[in-house]
Parts: structure tokens; sequence; C-alpha cells
């Protein structure tokens, strides 16, 4: 049951959510993540999420061949009280390891959500949390209409260069403009 | 435009266990209602004022054998751990050392900007656990509303309401239920 409160709900730091996973009151088998605060509960992945994810992982971790780092639905920090796990992020090579320090937007070099029931939030409320943390590129895929939509250049509030890709089209990635996926491929 | 999502229920044995990690320090204001952790209004000096008057009220008119709590925990479900402003409950101090009472006789809340809240949400979720007399001090229109008779609403917020809702005016009183020979008097219980 979802209730509506009028009231403020208590919103937690990163260090308390991740105190809350060491002592076991969140569990690996919740699928949460930390948005402004608030933990919100993910969606289970339905086959289609499932097939998109893992068509993406192939085709980027192929094509970008070493030249990057993708990560699959792994935490990324964006402030003291957000770390959202998107599905996909390709991010930079970097001096400091990753294992001493965590993903950060400025690593990030493109980000990519595959959308079902979750397609309004991804395109709303992520949206503005990613551009707001200056994420260079997001794309939202839209698993149920095959379609991608390329949100390029954040600013305040959002992106300001939009393309919406579908049928034939092909999507390249900004910071690799040499690497480009078919949105067939994609969609496989 | 933002879109709902839904955020993790906390169970009151998580919730106990958030406080017992220190992730809550005691007197943070925080309330579990429903699953959610609630932050709960600023103490304002008329809000504190009006739990102590409304706490040496029903301590005269409960008497011995009752013991009358200030923003203490309740145990009301299995996700709900409310902190009403006063709660009465029978026994004393000791009978709660290992649980916190569930169901007490008569529960408190003084609303300054929290009147919705308290009207609606904690009234729906305090109706449902069959909880028999709730009393809200309205100090911004300096009244005392009573609820009763909780009763089955699928359009309130937990599925429950109070069938009964009387508004007393600083010259009248109220007896408890549970202590019904007892008169307490409004005009006491505004700062």
């Amino acid at each position: 049951m979802v209730v509506e409160v009028a009231a403020a709900k208590r919103r937690f730091t990163r260090e308390e959510y991740h105190r809350m996973a060491e002592v076991g009151i969140l569990k690996p088998t919740d699928r949460v993540e930390l948005i402004r605060g608030e933990i919100v509960e993910m969606s289970p992945p339905g086959r289609r999420h499932v097939a998109f994810v893992n068509n993406l992982t192939q085709l980027l971790v192929t094509r970008l061949a070493g030249r990057a780092i993708v990560s699959v639905q792994n935490p990324l920090v964006l402030a003291g009280d957000t770390e959202p796990q998107p599905d996909l992020a390709v991010v930079r090579h970097r001096a400091v390891p990753y294992k001493e320090a965590e993903i950060g937007p400025d690593d990030v070099l493109l980000l990519i959500e595959v959308a079902e029931s979750s397609l309004a939030y991804d395109r709303s409320t992520k949206l503005r949390l990613y551009a707001q943390a200056s994420v260079a590129e997001y794309w939202v895929v839209d698993g149920a209409a095959e379609r991608i939509e390329v949100h390029r250049t954040p600013e305040a509030g959002g992106y300001r260069d939009v393309s919406r890709l579908a049928g034939s089209a092909t999507v390249s990635l900004g910071a690799f403009p040499d690497v480009a996926l078919t949105l067939a491929e994609i969609f496989a | 435009m933002e879109y709902p999502i839904r955020t993790r229920q906390w169970t009151r044995a998580e919730y106990d266990r958030l406080i017992e990690i220190g992730v809550f320090r005691p007197g943070d204001p925080v309330e579990l209602l429903g699953g959610e952790l609630i932050v709960a209004e600023p103490q304002s000096s008329p809000h504190y004022t009006a739990i102590g008057l409304a706490q040496d009220a029903l301590q005269r008119a409960f008497g011995a054998g009752w013991l009358v709590r200030t923003q203490g925990p309740i145990a009301l479900d299995e996700l709900s751990e409310p902190e009403p402003d006063v709660a009465v409950a029978r026994g004393s101090v000791r009978d709660y050392s290992q649980e916190h009472p569930a169901r007490p006789v008569l529960v408190v809340e003084v609303a300054v900007s929290s009147l919705a809240l308290d009207r609606d949400h904690k009234g729906s979720l305090y109706a449902r656990a069959r909880l028999e007399d709730y009393w809200i001090v309205n100090l911004v229109d300096r009244v005392l509303e009573v609820y009763r008779r909780p009763m089955s609403d699928a359009a309130a917020a937990f599925g429950w309401r109070y069938a009964s809702r009387q508004t007393l005016g600083p010259e009248s009183a109220a007896a408890p239920l549970a202590a019904p020979a007892a008169r307490v008097s409004v005009a006491d219980l505004l700062p």
C-alpha cells in the first residue's frame, strides 16, 4: 500500500544508508537506491528489460574495447544523499583507482536507464537529478516503444540537447563519436 | 512534475534496530507511521506547554494505577511506532520496561501546524488500531477535538476513521472513556 503523507518523510544520508546495509537492515535482496535521501524501491526487472540491458552491455563492452569501463547496475555517488543505481554507466579510466573512491558524476561519460514501468520517473526526477549533477550524457531507453531519448549538455533543470531516435536509427556516444550502435542491435 | 515512487517501508522491528545502531539519536523527532518514517512537528513553546498541561490534567483525572506518558513510543502495529504527545496506559513505569504499550486507553496529540496530519493520517492509523479514545488539542482554534468509535472507511488514509468527532470549547469538559467519572476541563489543556 502506498500512502500519501502530508508530513515530511525522514530522509537519509549515504552514510546512514550504508550503515543500514552493513548491519543487515537493508538486505542484498532489497532492490533499492538512495534518491535525495529517500530509499526508493526499484521495480523488478521484466524479461525485455533484462534483454535490453544485456544487449547494451555486450555492445558497449565490445565497441569501447578498453577505452572506457562499462558499469552495469552499480551504484554511483551523486551527492551526500543521492546514490542511484542506473542500468548502465560508461565511466572513464582515471588516475585514482575505482577501488579507492566511488564513481562520481565527473567520471561518467554516459548514463543509461532502460525503462518500462519507470519511464515517467526516468524522464523527470532521474533526468533532473542527472542534469543537476552535470552528468554529460543520459539515454532513456524506452523498452516498450523501442525508442531512445538522448540527452546532452546538462544545465539547471534538464538537458539542452535532446534527440529522439526510433526505427533504423543509429546512436553514437558524445564522448566517442566514432562508436555507434544501431537501435536494431539494442532492441534485438 | 514529480512521479509517485515507492519508498522502502520499514517494520517496527527494523525501526527499533535503526535506533539501536544509532541512525536515530534519542530525541530525534521521528515516528514510524504505517511503514513510513515521518519527521514530527518541531516543538514550539505553546506546543510543549500544552503537552505539560495535558499530562498534569490527565494525571489528576486518572489517578493511581494509570501511567501518563509524554512522547513515548507506542507499539501500535507491525509497521507503526508513533510517539503521541500524551498517552495513558494501565500500570506503572516498570510495566513497560520490556515492551512499549500497545493499546493506550487514551491518546492525545497537540496540533499547531500538524492539524491535517493528526486528524486524517494519525487519526486513521489510530482508528485502524482500534484506539477507542483519541483527542486532539487544537491550538489553532483553541478547542479540544474528541474522536471515538473507530469504523472502517475505504476512503481514509489507512482504511479506518473515527465515526464520532466532538469539538469542545474552553468552557466545556471531557470525560475520558477509561475514567468516565473524571472531568477534564478544556481550559486546563490550553496554554
